[in-house]
Parts: structure tokens; C-alpha cells; sequence
């Protein structure tokens, strides 16, 4: 990374860290005020890794999406903007503040170990879908990973949240958050979806072949397959809402295994840059 | 309901129907998995896990081509076509419509996961895959005996004797924006009198021909025309070898042998090439008599060396690489299916994301 892209990376991770402990506090507490502190730190962090994102733009030529690196820094900020763009529609989204920054922050630190390099666009990465596939792939995992938010705020319990209502009215009814779980569930499989239909006419036009079961295509088809699972299951099997978001939490793990533990295990030809 | 109890259109028989494809998924992602034809390891899916009586007896290693994961899948179109229209009549009687953005959705959700199911089944009984491996100045036509490689579904009948084909010249180093890619330039003409085409096919971009597809292959190696003359100049073996590649570091290895007809002489010759370098850097020869080495050592284009009786030379360098004739007639179906699904689930999402507001009295 150039000076432009250090700053703006540290200035992300230092605000994405007020803004996390900050709402830690203030639901360990029951504090009001710091959460309205922390909502700006967090928007402040949004538009700083857009304006890293933007200068990594430029400066490479290409989306960044080419290196393992690139594509873990796109994930937070789909995360961040989706977190956003809900606060703006819902309103009510300060419960999953803490696991949404919380997991951000945790990106940004794997990142930070990882080669920074800008790698410039191999031959079978020039190409519209590149586009398409990187950028669904990191959105539908940022929209897993605020419904799996969602998830963890569930599982504290209702007394527990009921109780912190009581000093942050903001906080959602405890019973709504299932709804909201499915929701995102939702969501995430069209995104996740698009990611895998747009993989495939890829790979036809790169490779000659749709479809040939490397790990990366296999464990992308696994982690859609386990939420459409998860999902029915709800349906059929009426899981009480507590196993729902549990299974969902868990779920939300093999997406994070596809899009990025997969590479260190496997080999693959799905490599980055 | 069946007399036997189980509703073939219920979502919980989908639900222990997709966990039993997971699951089979999942066993696939531990277990290396072999082709069906010649049990080799199919080198793109897992390479973790160990081959041993267990995977064998139950066949763990050909997941995809088992009875019980090809039955799991028709059971499950089974499933989705009854579940379908169990919905589709319950719906119309009930709400007396099926335009509401919840039932629709997902009934048409469901109808596109029958198509995608419809689609790999007939794309993998129809398919053709065949690879040739061609010199640069060769000529091919599309015969079985000229394929390096085929690989087609049951009902596939295989080539059809359509076109020849030429590879003119391999360009190691095609530019692009940010770097440099191999590029095959071919001359194709169909055997129907219609005139040729040259074209210039490279990874994400193949040439499309009359439902046939041409794509650049994964390997692109060295071929030296290989010239031996006896002790009294008679040519004994005259041809371009194409030679095995492997990756070595940073660079590759281009070798392979050579067996002289009606003698014990064998010759290997061997390029090292270093990455980034498109001029081969050494050129090794080893001739061999029976056991023994007759002759080890460099040899530049050109060159002519004497090793025993023999002599031999490499007169020239060319290119070879593999280039991959495709045909899918039923893909079109399955990339429909995927973004008629992808529809259905949007407008499935849709009164999420806008609910309608309550009528008032």
C-alpha cells in the first residue's frame, strides 16, 4: 500500500475500534449517549475505507477484488454500508452495532497480516464478471454476517435485551429479531446466489466448463445449500428461534470458509490475483 | 398423503432431501474424488483425505456418479414438482390468486430449480469435451482418432466429422491491460464447403462456431523438430515432439523421450524455461544406446551433434498447446434456470423490503 492507502487503512481501524467498544460499553452499562458516539465513529469508518477503496481504484486500474487482501477489505465495506443503508431504512439497527463493528474489526486485523500489494489482473481475471461475481460474493457474505449479527443479539436472551431497552429504547423487541434473521437469510441467497450463477458463465467462457467441483465452486454450493437447509428446517421442522439463529451463526461460518479459508487448505484454481 | 405415510410434496421430505445432498457434498469435500471412466483424480475438487477400503467399498471417491446421489437429485425434482403444484392448487383455492409476491416467488423460484436440475442432467448426457494437442503449422479434423482426449456424456455420439482446423501460431506473450497472456491463432474450415475462419482464441475468450465452442487449453509447451540421420545420412526419424511440461520454482520443465524405430536408441531432450523468459534458456540432449549414454549435452537450434553412428539435430522450435472443443446443447437451460430462480427469490424478498400497507375497513 502507497501512504494514502496506510492512513486511510489505520484511520478505518482505529475508528471501527472506538466505535466497537464504545457500543460495548454502552450496552454493558445501559448507556445511551456512547452508542450515538459510536454510530458516527462507524460511518466515519464507512466513508474512510470508501475513500481507500477509491484510491486502490485508481491507483491499480482495476476493482478491488484481485487479492485476498483486496477482497476481505471489500467484505467490511459491504458490511459497513449495508449496516448503513439499514439504519437509514429501519432505523433500529444499533442492536447488531456491537457484533457488526465487533466483526469488522476482526477483518481489519486478519487483513493487516496479509500481503498488502496491489497485484495487477492476470489474464483470466480481465473480464466483466470479475465485477459481478467479486462483488456479490463479498456482499452476500457481509449480509450473512449482519444476519448472523442479528443472531448473537437473539442469543443474548430476551431478559437481557429487554433490560437494556429499558435505557436504550432503540434497541429492538426481542421477538422481532428472528423475523429479521430471516430476512437477511433471504437475502444473502440471492446475493450468494447471483455469486454463483455469475461464477459459472464465467468459468464457461474462461474455462470451457460450468461446473467442475473445485473446492472454492463446491464450498460456495455448501454454504447455499446449508441456508436454504436452515430455512426449510424453520419451516417444516418449526425449530424454536433459539436453534434457528444458532444453526445460523454456524452456518455463516462456511461462507467465511469459502470466500476466504478456503485457499489455505485446498489447492484451487479460484486463485487470488 | 401415500398409503405409505410420506407426502412426496411435503417441505420437510425437501428438507432431509437437501440435507442428504449436503451431506454427500460434504463427503466429497474430504474424500478425493476419481472420474468415472478411467479412476483418475480429478485434479480441480479435493485433494485432502485418504484413499482406503472403506472409501472403495462404498464408493466414496465417484460421489457425483453414485446411484444414491443421482436418486437423492431426481427425488428432489420429484419433490419440488409436487410441492410446486400442491402450492399452486392450494393457493388458487384459497386466495383465489397466484399473484401475490410471496407465492409467486416462490413458485417460480422453485419451477427455475427444476430447470437447473433438468439442465445438468441432460447437459451431462449430452456434453462433448475434446481436447486436441496441436503443433503450430498442424492441421486437425474433428475425428475421434485426432483427439488427444474426449470426454462426453452417454448419449453424446461424439465428433461428427463438422470442420479441420489449423493452428497457425501460438503468441506466448498476447498483451493485455495489465499483462500478458498465451493466445492461439487458428484457421478453422467447416467440410460444408462454407468458407474458413481465423480467429484468435485466449482464456475468456473462445471462438463460437455453429453450437461448438474452441477454447484455449491450460498447457502450452515446446516442440522441436527432432531430426536423426544414420552413419550414412539416411533420415531415420524426422518430426516435431511434442514435449511433457512441469512446472519447476518459478519455471518450467519441457521433456520427453524419443524411441527410434527398429533400434535400441532412445533420445531425451529436455528445455528449461525460466519464467518471464520467452527464449528457452538450455536446451539438453541425452541420447541413449539400449542403457547406455551415448551422448549428454546442449544443443542450440540449428546444431547437429554426433552421438555414436547416429546424428542428430533440431532444426526448428515451435509451440504446441492444447485447445478444447466443447459443445453443451443443454446449458442454455441451466443458465436460464439460474437467473429465472434468482428472480423468483427476489420477488419472494420483495414484501420484506416494501410490505404492504393494511387496507382500512
Amino acid at each position: 500500500m502507497n501512504n494514502t492507502e496506510t492512513i486511510l487503512f489505520w484511520t478505518t481501524a482505529l475508528l471501527l475500534s472506538g466505535g466497537f467498544f464504545l457500543a460495548l460499553l454502552s450496552l454493558i452499562f445501559g448507556r445511551a449517549r456512547p452508542l450515538t458516539i459510536s454510530q458516527i465513529l462507524v460511518a466515519a469508518a464507512t466513508a474512510t475505507l470508501t475513500a481507500l477503496g477509491v484510491v486502490r481504484w485508481v491507483g491499480t486500474g482495476h476493482p478491488p477484488f484481485v487479492s485476498l487482501f483486496e477482497s476481505m477489505l471489500a467484505s467490511i465495506w459491504f458490511l459497513l454500508v449495508i449496516y448503513q443503508a439499514v439504519r437509514l431504512k429501519v432505523g433500529q439497527t444499533v442492536a447488531v452495532l456491537v457484533p457488526v463493528s465487533g466483526i469488522a474489526l476482526m477483518l481489519m486485523g486478519w487483513s493487516s497480516s496479509l500481503p498488502q500489494e496491489a497485484t495487477p489482473l492476470s489474464a483470466a481475471l480481465e473480464n466483466v464478471w470479475l465485477f459481478i461475481h467479486a462483488s456479490f460474493a463479498t456482499a452476500g457474505a457481509a449480509v450473512f454476517l449482519v444476519g448472523a449479527s442479528y443472531s448473537v443479539i437473539y442469543l443474548m436472551g430476551e431478559e437481557k435485551l429487554e433490560g437494556l431497552r429499558r435505557s436504550v429504547p432503540a434497541l429492538p423487541n426481542h421477538r422481532d429479531l428472528p423475523g429479521s434473521v430471516v430476512t437477511y437469510l433471504l437475502f444473502g441467497l440471492i446475493m450468494w446466489g447471483v455469486m454463483i450463477v455469475s461464477g459459472s458463465i464465467w468459468a464457461h467462457t474462461a474455462w470451457g466448463r460450468y461446473w467442475a467441483w473445485d473446492p472454492v465452486e463446491l464450498w460456495s454450493l455448501l454454504s447455499w445449500l446449508i441456508y436454504a437447509l436452515i430455512y426449510h428446517a424453520r419451516m417444516s421442522l418449526r425449530l424454536s428461534p433459539r436453534v434457528f439463529c444458532s444453526l445460523n451463526i454456524v452456518a455463516v461460518a462456511t461462507v467465511a470458509f469459502a470466500l476466504w479459508g478456503v485457499h489455505y487448505v485446498y489447492e484451487t484454481i479460484h486463485t487470488y490475483g | 398423503m401415500s398409503r405409505f405415510g410420506i407426502n412426496i410434496a411435503s417441505t420437510r421430505l425437501a428438507f432431509f432431501l437437501i440435507a442428504l445432498v449436503v451431506l454427500q457434498i460434504l463427503v466429497s469435500a474430504v474424500v478425493p474424488q476419481r472420474d468415472l471412466a478411467e479412476g483418475q483424480l480429478i485434479g480441480w475438487t479435493s485433494m485432502m483425505g485418504e484413499d482406503n477400503a472403506v472409501v472403495r467399498v462404498l464408493q466414496l471417491d465417484r460421489i457425483y456418479y453414485s446411484p444414491v446421489f443421482l436418486v437423492s437429485l431426481a427425488l428432489l425434482g420429484i419433490n419440488l414438482l409436487a410441492g410446486n403444484i400442491t402450492r399452486f392448487r392450494t393457493v388458487l383455492r384459497v386466495e383465489g390468486s397466484l399473484l401475490k409476491a410471496r407465492y409467486l416467488g416462490s413458485i417460480i423460484f422453485h419451477l427455475a430449480l427444476l430447470m437447473i436440475v433438468g439442465g445438468v442432467m441432460l447437459h451431462a448426457l449430452y456434453r462433448f469435451d475434446g481436447a486436441f494437442g496441436m503443433t503450430e503449422g498442424q492441421w486437425v479434423r474433428d475425428e475421434e482418432s485426432q483427439y488427444f482426449h474426449i470426454d462426453k456424456g452417454v448419449l453424446n455420439s461424439g465428433p461428427t466429422g463438422a470442420f479441420t482446423m489449423k493452428l497457425v501460431a501460438v503468441d506466448r506473450a498476447f498483451p493485455l491491460k495489465d499483462a500478458t497472456t498465451e493466445a492461439a491463432v487458428i484457421i478453422l474450415k467447416p467440410l460444408d464447403g462454407a468458407p474458413p475462419m481465423k480467429d484468435r482464441v485466449r482464456v475468456n475468450h473462445p471462438f463460437r462456431w455453429r453450437g461448438f465452442e474452441f477454447h484455449y487449453g491450460a498447457r502450452t509447451g515446446y516442440s522441436p523438430e527432432v531430426l536423426v540421420l544414420d552413419s550414412s545420412g539416411q533420415v531415420e526419424f524426422r518430426s516435431f515432439v511434442r514435449l511433457k511440461v512441469r512446472r519447476k520454482g518459478a519455471g518450467w520443465i519441457h521433456e520427453d523421450f524419443i524411441e527410434i524405430p527398429e533400434s535400441r536408441t532412445r533420445i531425451k531432450i529436455r528445455i528449461d524455461e525460466e519464467e518471464g523468459n520467452e527464449f528457452p534458456l538450455r536446451r539438453r540432449l541425452t541420447v541413449m544406446d539400449a542403457d547406455a549414454t551415448i551422448f549428454a549435452g546442449e544443443i542450440a537450434t540449428g546444431d547437429t551433434v554426433t552421438a555414436g553412428a547416429i546424428r542428430v539435430a533440431v532444426p526448428r522450435l515451435r509451440s504446441w498447446c492444447y485447445l478444447h472443443v466443447v459443445r453443451n446443447p443443454w446449458l442454455w437451460l441451466v443458465f436460464t434456470g439460474f437467473w429465472v430462480g434468482l428472480a423468483g427469490l427476489t420477488i419472494t424478498v420483495l414484501p420484506r423490503v416494501f410490505p404492504q400497507k393494511e387496507r382500512r375497513s
